[in-house]
């Protein structure tokens, strides 16, 4: 699979609105572009906070990369990825050495939690 | 995409696009062991964006090219460019960290580069596929 296709889902939590994007298929240079500018659309941008889903996610280079540090530097602790342990995303953070930089979280439903309580609100 | 009959196990020529990269990826993804799999998507991915992004920086795209054959349990790749090579430059792209990465999942890396072209040759152990 070389595409890739985005969903992007609004959730109402506390009062709060949290953005769910998530992503399936590869992430490189010919599809980071289109990842950029999903999380920068009006859409999302509007969302409190922002969660990208990266679970069916089958390869992510530095291209892919370089769109997730970019959205976690911009929004700080209102940012989240989702991934499982030992996939592709979770090895090219242990390998570029960008593990703490990135909130990580195992599930969408955790991640949206996580993001209300580190905002405290 | 051009393909040709060699001494190589997959020789093609790639078009300078974004779209290159997994093609590349895929032109290889039949000889690797599950245990390289990713390490080697992951070098022939960053080596081909580097290509296309910077190789041609400034000039009319020309070709670039992947082989690959088998040395023993060793699957050795060359990606060539014929670019203006490796330039200090002060437009940058990225994280600049694709470089580090190939050098990561590599065993051995070779970079030869002139004012010709650029061949990054990288070599994984273990990845002859069974």
């Amino acid at each position: 699979m070389n595409e890739l296709e985005l969903d992007v889902e609004l959730h109402d939590q506390d009062g709060r609105s949290v953005c769910v994007v998530t992503a399936s298929g590869d992430v490189d240079l010919a599809t980071a572009e289109g990842l950029r500018s999903a999380l920068g659309s009006d859409q999302v941008r509007g969302g409190d906070a922002l969660v990208v889903d990266l679970r069916k996610v089958g390869f992510i280079d530095s291209s892919g990369l370089a769109v997730v540090l970019e959205n976690s530097q911009l929004r700080g602790s209102a940012f989240a990825i989702v991934h499982d342990e030992g996939s592709a995303v979770a090895k090219l953070f242990e390998m570029t050495g960008t593990t703490a930089h990135v909130r990580g979280f195992s599930t969408p439903e955790e991640a949206v939690a996580g993001i209300e309580r580190e905002d405290g609100s | 995409v051009t393909s040709q009959s060699t001494d190589y196990d997959v020789e093609l020529e790639l078009p300078v696009a974004p779209e290159s990269v997994a093609l590349a990826r895929n032109s290889v993804a039949g000889l690797v062991s599950l245990a390289r799999e990713s390490d080697v998507a992951l070098g022939v991915s960053e080596a081909v964006s580097n290509a296309v992004v910077h190789a041609f920086r400034g000039r009319d795209p020309g070709t670039i090219s992947l082989r690959a054959r088998h040395d023993g349990e060793r699957l050795v790749i060359a990606v060539s460019d014929d670019g203006g090579g490796i330039r200090p430059t002060l437009e940058g792209r990225g994280l600049g960290v694709g470089m580090g990465l190939i050098r990561e999942v590599t065993n051995e890396l070779r970079i030869e580069s002139s004012d010709r072209g650029t061949t990054v040759w990288m070599e994984f152990e273990g990845a002859r596929r069974r």
